[in-house]
């Protein structure tokens, strides 16, 4: 299969090798060598600059998170089991938006006004279909949900950002997002604790060599050869940057609570005191990588700017949530992880950590944000939980963001919206390209010039206009 | 620059008996191309055949060593038609092949051209990576002992090849098969990947099964619902004793029946036999959500991927519409438990219980969850297809809706998006990730052929066409990237390894990403080299080339590599200073000999060296390293 390429090479001149023998071998240096593969300069302006991602696979439920109490169309006639009062989540204070109230712990960075929380994103004609819509999601093309071709792996390839870093982008799941997939291979880490040559030095170093060289001088006619080469390099390389990390070492804990570890992996001789389930460990365990992969940058163009992973079990058509309890259940269990997970970031990207290393104070160069395929029915189905629906909720957070509450207060959120999509779903108000695009544009310095390249279409589909300005 | 040799390639390698009497060829000369790519030379003395090689210049500066470009060709010309890449050019090289062997590809500069990977070799590994899952040594002598095309024949009749002597795959499989679990169906997979004679069937029924892809999970999970635990209340036969295994079983039962079926009709069979068993297999209904469409109600989930996925390609010739009015047409299917003698009825009617000898689960059609209304396929085109109404006088649905799917499945067969789209996932499967369409258009032919055995959309009248394209084709070899299931696999069959199917490996495949029968997105894994390309990926198959080379039999008898034995039973000395015909001896095993000197010798002083580098004699545990290392090559991620 031959996807979509970014290069629009222009065709030249076929010189074939005609008359050409045998005796033309000692000719070789009239030849060039075999191109591997060719480095742009890189983006100075905003080298520091950089970006989490994190994918809420399944759907979302954007009502139950961002609550619309202001709307009362969120109601128990609607919600029976899954409908949260308003004492039990938290106002937002604008008399409008609750979060629920799993989330708790990123309402310092709320109050502070570094969380952005969007309501209503989405796509024009949302897919139902998770891998259709996570792809959509993924690839920045709605019209095309079978093109496997990631917009921000287009985004790194138009601003060169890879160029000279080991680790320039890393993501941290059971394999790589397709938010990533192009022409150029980035690590993904399955195994944090895993990730190296089975072998210990000297012994590690010898097949280190080896295999470098072997990687290095690949050539041939075969069609891979070139990305095989590409690949077993950057393996190498990054084996040595990512050791030198000693990321099983590193346990930043929590100033507040100085027993409880930022990032619970394991389960520790003094229990975390969120009592988080073990299974929450793995997610952890990839934002401990992204947030050491950032603060491992140092400060120039020759870091990690671009961390990612995932969380998944959205997908709750039933057992959503407890039966009598709305603020229990697997749902809740995933949002606290969720809030944890993003108030740790910012404690350990500010420096403010209880840590036996010194990392610089990052914080206001970071934005982290949520991506989630769609968001689920405004009516609750027959077994706790809901269906797939339309638009949902991302969650921006930075030191530059314009923290607050988006697309959820009484002036955009108008009445009967939570059935204005076939009489079912919410429909979206701010596409997600305009959200990601505000973060590539106006935090990580995407140079305007390859927007259409990055999310075909955007101009045509008005999309400038549905940008909220929260960057 | 230009790297001169004095390697002499072993030619015994090429398993060709050279008799007494036969004379190698000599060097051809004359070798001339004109414009339009056609080579010619001149004639050779005791050559019945010519061998050409190609390389690109820059190639070949950089060491690479020429790549077999025509396989044993007749006459004394050949049409190289393919333009160099700009600013590239081609080299060529012609030798003479003969009763006595392979002539020789001439001198450089006083010493013999370094030839590694030879025509005759690279043209079996080329066979033995397309049709299954490398090579092992019932696969070499064979091979040997067929030649190449009845060996191509012999794995296109399966039924051919005598599996009744294969007592380690036999042992392996009376335990597994039928499976009492997900994992016992998942070791039966690679058992037989590993150690089937049959290596196509396999590689065939994998392809089927990847391409009707099912969750184990969602499956299993509909029958945990079925096979409640036992409590206070419950009672045997209604609950399960030992929960979650009954359910468990039973859900890898219809996994593996589906499996077990295609294995069947993908060489006795047509397509369309495919599409039904698939369609109304249980595994499929719970999993696409056919069992909870109802009329009035219907759910696209199925009928959607049975037209993208399964049949049509996505966008190729139907509409919303048709997805639409598939749906209702898949209203009223069940699943339920039927007597043995009904299991093919789906008007038969469905008993509560039955233990597995008497009974089984298959599809059930009740009329009253069925939309009895006349739907219309691809309308408006030449392929219109009306299902008509089957409801009756008071408009209530009757048991003559059960033949919707039928017509249905009839109807999407015979459109040409079907045959086109199965050809080329076929093509891309098995020959070349990107192939023409004067390939696409004779698979095709074929499969319009109504003549084969088993009519329109013959599978193995299909697969003998492909395979035809594929394998005669020197220039596809290497041309993409094994799984990680084909790479596990012929790391095994190559070391002479042994396997219970799941110890370490499955380890290894998690990391990778590639379980099958566990996948949850209904396009199953992709069968594009790019999507199984990246470093970590790459860690995992090098690590697992270490560990499968580390293990010896002794160690860890479910999974090693028995690299000591290969070694000397093929005569080669493990003594110390024998480095390069150990090296040598792997090269030409797992790579046909196709390294540059450079790679070649890079293992060779690998071998020489302790971890620091420094010049020592080697011990069988550094073979083993080397044997780590060469597996770990990009060479072996290549087919």
């Amino acid at each position: 299969m031959q996807h979509k390429s970014t290069c629009s090479c222009s065709r030249r001149h076929f010189l074939r090798g005609s008359g050409l023998t045998l005796a033309g071998f000692g000719a070789a240096s009239l030849f060039p060598t075999p191109l591997i593969q060719s480095a742009m300069a890189g983006n100075l302006e905003n080298a520091n600059k950089r970006m989490l991602f994190f994918f809420l696979r399944g759907g979302n439920d954007g009502i139950n998170t961002l609550i619309p109490h202001g709307d009362p169309d969120y109601n128990t006639t609607n919600r029976p089991n899954l409908y949260i009062p308003n004492t039990s989540s938290i106002d937002l204070g604008n008399s409008f938006a609750h979060l629920h109230p799993a989330m708790a712990d990123v309402m310092p960075m709320f109050d502070d006004g570094e969380l952005a929380i969007l309501h209503r994103v989405g796509y024009p004609n949302t897919s139902r279909s998770h891998f259709d819509g996570q792809r959509i999601w993924e690839n920045g093309d709605p019209t095309q949900p079978q093109m496997f071709e990631g917009w921000l792996a287009r985004y790194i390839a138009e601003n060169a950002l890879a160029s000279g870093a080991p680790i320039p982008v890393i993501t941290s799941q059971v394999t790589p997002p397709l938010i990533l997939r192009g022409n150029e291979k980035f690590v993904n880490i399955a195994n944090p604790d895993q990730f190296d040559y089975l072998d210990d030095d000297p012994n590690r170093s010898k097949y280190a060599n080896a295999w470098r060289s072997v990687f290095t001088d690949l050539v041939g006619l075969e069609q891979y050869r070139p990305v095989l080469s590409q690949t077993g390099v950057k393996l190498v390389d990054t084996l040595d940057e990512y050791r030198s990390w000693d990321q099983e070492n590193w346990r930043p804990m929590d100033p507040d609570n100085p027993t409880d570890e930022l990032f619970p992996v394991d389960d520790q001789a003094i229990p975390h005191s969120k009592g988080f389930a073990a299974e929450s460990y793995a997610f952890f365990r990839s934002l401990k990588i992204c947030a050491l992969s950032l603060l491992e940058s140092d400060g120039s163009s020759n870091g990690t700017r671009i961390a990612g992973s995932q969380l998944g079990g959205f997908d709750l058509h039933d057992n959503q949530v407890q039966n009598g309890n709305p603020t229990g259940g697997r749902h809740a269990e995933l949002l606290s992880w969720l809030a944890y997970g993003m108030r740790s970031l910012r404690i350990v990207l500010s420096g403010a950590a209880i840590d036996t290393r010194t990392y610089p104070n990052i914080w206001a160069d970071t934005i982290m944000t949520t991506l989630s395929e769609f968001g689920r029915t405004s009516i609750q189905n027959g077994s706790l939980g809901s269906d797939h629906a339309a638009s949902t909720v991302v969650f921006v957070g930075g030191g530059g963001v314009n923290g607050g509450v988006y697309n959820c207060d009484a002036g955009t959120w108008p009445a009967g919206i939570m059935f204005g999509d076939s009489g079912r779903y919410l429909p979206e108000r701010t596409d997600y390209r305009a959200v990601m695009w505000e973060i590539l544009r106006d935090h990580m310095g995407a140079s305007p010039a390859g927007l259409e390249s990055i999310f075909p279409g955007y101009t045509a589909g008005g999309l400038g206009a549905q940008e909220l300005g929260i960057v | 620059m230009h790297k001169t040799s004095n390697y002499l390639f072993v030619l015994l390698a090429l398993s060709v008996a050279v008799s007494a009497a036969a004379q190698v060829p000599g060097e051809v000369t004359g070798l001339q191309i004109d414009g339009s790519g056609t080579l010619t030379w001149d004639v050779t003395v005791d050559a019945d055949d010519y061998n050409v090689y190609r390389g690109s210049l820059a190639g070949l500066a950089a060491g690479q060593p020429l790549r077999c470009h025509g396989d044993e060709i007749v006459g004394t010309s050949f049409l190289s038609a393919e333009n160099p890449a700009p600013g590239q050019a081609f080299g060529y090289l012609v030798t003479g092949e003969g009763a006595g062997g392979e002539g020789t590809p001439g001198n450089s500069q006083g010493s013999e051209r370094y030839m590694g990977g030879l025509c005759d070799p690279v043209m079996s590994h080329h066979m033995q990576l397309r049709l299954g899952y490398g090579l092992d040594e019932w696969t070499e002598s064979r091979m040997a002992a067929l030649g190449l095309d009845a060996y191509l024949a012999e794995q296109l009749d399966p039924a051919s090849i005598d599996e009744s002597t294969n007592t380690t795959l036999n042992d392996l499989l009376a335990v597994l098969e039928p499976p009492d679990s997900h994992v016992e169906y998942f070791q039966s997979r690679i058992v037989r990947s590993v150690f089937a004679r049959r290596q196509f069937e396999e590689q065939v029924t994998a392809f089927f099964d990847n391409h009707f892809n099912t969750d184990f999970f969602e499956v299993f999970g509909y029958f945990l619902g079925i096979y409640p635990p036992c409590n206070d209340q419950g009672q045997p036969p209604w609950c399960d004793p030992d929960y979650p295994n009954e359910a468990i079983r039973v859900g890898a039962m219809q996994q593996f029946n589906d499996s077990f079926a295609y294995r069947d009709m993908a060489f006795n069979g047509n397509f369309r036999d495919m599409v039904e068993q698939m369609s109304l297999g249980p595994a499929m209904m719970i999993y696409l959500d056919t069992i909870v469409s109802t009329g009035g109600n219907p759910n696209e989930n199925f009928p959607r991927e049975l037209l993208e996925l399964y049949m049509m390609g996505v966008d190729n010739g139907y509409t919303q519409t048709d997805v639409e009015e598939l749906s209702r047409v898949f209203t009223g299917w069940r699943v339920c438990q039927k007597a043995l003698a009904n299991l093919d009825d789906p008007l038969a009617p469905c008993q509560a219980f039955y233990w597995i000898e008497t009974g089984d689960w298959t599809a059930n059609f009740d009329p009253t969850l069925h939309d009895c209304t006349a739907k219309t396929l691809f309308s408006g085109t030449p392929h219109e297809t009306l299902i008509p109404d089957t409801c009756d006088g008071l408009g209530q649905p009757t048991a003559a809706g059960v033949d919707d799917v039928y017509l249905a499945l009839d109807a999407i067969f015979d459109h040409p998006s079907t045959a086109e789209f199965i050809s080329t996932k076929l093509l891309q499967r098995f020959v070349s990730e990107n192939p023409t369409q004067p390939m696409i258009d004779a698979v095709v032919a074929v499969w319009n052929d109504g003549g084969n055995p088993a009519g329109i959309g013959d599978v193995r009248a299909v697969l003998t066409e492909i395979m035809a394209q594929g394998l005669l084709n020197p220039d596809l070899a290497g041309s993409k990237i094994k799984t990680p299931w084909e790479h596990v696999s012929s790391a095994l069959r190559a070391t002479r390894g042994n396997t219970d199917g799941i110890s370490v490996l499955l380890d290894y495949m998690t990391r990778m990403g590639h379980l099958p029968g566990f996948n949850d997105v209904p396009t199953g894994f992709a069968e594009d080299g790019a999507a199984w390309i990246g470093t970590n990926n790459m860690l995992e198959r090098q690590n697992y080339g270490r560990i499968l080379g580390f293990y010896d039999p002794v160690s860890l008898p479910e999974f090693n590599s028995d690299v000591m034995g290969l070694l000397s039973d093929n005569g080669i000395s493990t003594a110390p200073g024998n480095a390069e015909a150990i090296v040598n001896f792997f090269i030409d095993r797992f790579f046909a000999g196709s390294v540059t000197e450079a790679e070649r010798q890079l293992a060779v002083d690998f071998l020489n060296t302790d971890p620091d580098g420094v010049p020592s004699d080697y011990d069988e545990a550094r073979i083993r390293e080397v044997v780590g290392l060469l597996l770990g090559y990009p060479h072996f991620m290549e087919q």
